[in-house]
């Protein structure tokens, strides 16, 4: 595809996005709680879409779809097992709602800190949240300049792509934070959905006469590819390591657990879970049918990763709508990368500059929390031009360590018992041992390091919890008001 | 309340379970769209209904 086409469509999407944050930083108030989480007033459609771009990244049709095309229909499976994790938010997302409300938590740090009564626990929570995000961050920045790279047979230089969609997330998060990423997430995720489906389809008509063609040929041809074990890539233990952490994603990744904190209403919350769940059915489906497409299409492929990029640049799908697919996953890449930088930039904001100096006036808070967004943003750029290894095993990664998290969350709603102590170990030891494994391709008992510092922290978290004391009276008072809210509000 | 909570904790513990022992037990020869594929397909219709109903009197109180 010609590298002029690329650059014009990105500059349209780039035009159009802008347009979408202008209008939508319009209402914006200075302050940390507006800027980082639009001050609680986010309508559930957009709190829907804003949801679903920021946890669909470009490793969707990228990553998913490679992982499909050499490992077959346990893909879909533990996607689909990660979708049917939203449950924690059925459980405790009006929580999140609920006590950040009333204690004003712009963070899911901050209410750990707060619940735990330890600043010690928000600083380490932040702290391993920025290392464990910049890489996931830095895996979609790769996605795109490798996508562009490939798709414009090499002239537009790697690091170009990289530069494009560093610019644009700075842009757009720095301009109107929260308002403005949900906004402009909300414009991508439609991209992301109306695209992938128009081009799933071109695909599948046009190369297999309908869905029942594509079934039928992969029954016939790679009948492997319709069970696990399957060719082989999920085995059991595999499909154990990359599903678990997964399931707990949407309460261990701050990007996403911050977004409970920002709909208007438990009404608006409602329909960001259902509307992110219909979004994410779909977009799985998509992802996957575009995996399976690529083996049978493209059987010879060195590797799960050319899987998308070499279906489109084949001459099924005309080229206007390869541009769409191309624009569509840089889109999912930028949705989460800028939605990443902000969060962590309010993480820098209220849980490490406002507790080394508590007596900070909020502007300069707001300011200084707004200048780590393009820095960030160059962190990450930075770390992307270092180009590590496959997509899918770095996201994953991320996961793990960000797993460790967990424990202490649900010891904040559920467990008076629980410890500042036993969590900051837990999240310390955990975290280490989710390094440890991964980069040190540590595999006991045949189990991935998700499945492994999910056990280590959990049983840190209950063991250092019951030789601690915990925050008694707090705790008691966080847990007595959470409860009668949500019955006020006839949640349970 | 707790009833509540408890009995849909123990219907996810099940239906998550399952997603991750059935594909590869009883399903794993079965060569077909209408193995795993469908099993899956299935099972995270079944998660999203679920959290619908689980989610349906949010925002209805005061």
């Amino acid at each position: 595809m010609k590298a002029s086409y690329i650059y014009l469509a990105v500059f349209a999407y780039f035009l159009l996005g802008t347009i979408v944050a202008l209008y939508a930083k319009r209402g914006m108030v200075r302050g940390v709680s507006d800027f980082f989480i639009a001050n609680r007033t986010i309508g559930g459609f957009v709190a829907a879409l804003t949801y679903s771009a920021t946890t669909y990244s470009a490793f969707m049709l990228v990553g998913l779809a490679g992982l499909t095309y050499i490992g077959g229909v346990g893909a879909w499976g533990f996607e689909l097992i990660y979708l049917s994790g939203l449950v924690l938010v059925a459980f405790f997302g009006p929580r999140f709602w609920l006590a950040g409300k009333k204690y004003n938590y712009i963070t899911p740090s901050e209410m750990l800190g707060d619940r735990y009564q330890s600043k010690g626990l928000q600083i380490v929570t932040a702290v391993s949240s920025i290392i464990f995000l910049i890489p996931y961050s830095a895996v979609q920045l790769i996605g795109i300049g490798t996508l562009m790279n490939g798709m414009s047979g090499g002239v537009i230089p790697f690091t170009a792509g990289l530069i494009i969609a560093t610019f644009i997330a700075i842009l757009w998060a720095y301009m109107g934070g929260m308002r403005a990423v949900a906004w402009t997430d909300s414009l991508q995720a439609l991209i992301m959905i109306i695209v992938s489906s128009i081009s799933v389809l071109f695909v599948v008509y046009g190369s297999f006469g309908g869905f029942g063609g594509l079934f039928a040929s992969l029954e016939t041809r790679y009948p492997e590819w319709l069970a696990v074990p399957g060719p082989g890539y999920f085995n059991q233990a595999a499909f154990v390591a990359l599903a678990l952490p997964w399931f707990f994603f949407s309460l261990s990744n701050p990007q996403v657990s911050q977004r409970l904190f920002i709909p208007r209403s438990l009404g608006a919350m409602r329909t960001m879970v259902m509307g992110f769940l219909v979004f994410g059915f779909i977009y799985t489906f998509i992802s996957i049918i575009w995996g399976f497409s690529a083996r049978l299409l493209l059987p010879d492929l060195a590797s799960g990763d050319l899987a998308t990029p070499s279906l489109l640049a084949l001459n099924i799908i005309p080229t206007s709508i390869s541009l769409l697919v191309l624009i569509g996953i840089t889109a999912a890449a930028i949705s989460t990368i800028n939605s990443i930088i902000l969060t962590l930039s309010s993480m820098v904001s209220q849980d490490i500059l406002k507790i080394i100096n508590p007596v900070m006036e909020e502007s300069r808070l707001f300011t200084l929390g707004r200048f780590f967004v393009p820095l960030f943003a160059i962190v990450t750029f930075l770390f992307a031009s270092l180009k590590l290894g496959l997509i899918a095993v770095l996201s994953v990664a991320s996961s793990a360590g960000l797993l460790v998290i967990v424990p202490a969350i649900v010891g904040a709603f559920f467990w008076k018992r629980g410890t500042a102590a036993g969590a900051i170990t837990s999240i310390v030891i955990g975290g280490i041992a989710a390094f440890w494994f991964q980069f040190g391709g540590v595999k006991p008992l045949g189990w991935g390091p998700g499945v492994w510092s999910g056990i280590i922290s959990t049983a840190l978290f209950i063991i250092v919890s019951l030789l601690t004391t915990p925050p008694e009276e707090k705790a008691e008072a966080f847990m007595s008001y959470v409860n009668g809210a949500l019955r006020e509000n006839k949640v349970i | 309340m707790k009833n509540q909570l408890a009995w849909w904790t123990i219907w996810f513990l099940i239906i998550v379970l399952s997603a991750f022992v059935v594909p590869f037990s009883f399903l794993s020869g079965i060569t077909r769209i209408t193995g795993a594929f469908l099993y899956w397909g299935v099972f995270a219709l079944t998660a999203i209904i679920s959290v619908g109903i689980i989610t349906s009197k949010w925002g209805t109180g005061k």
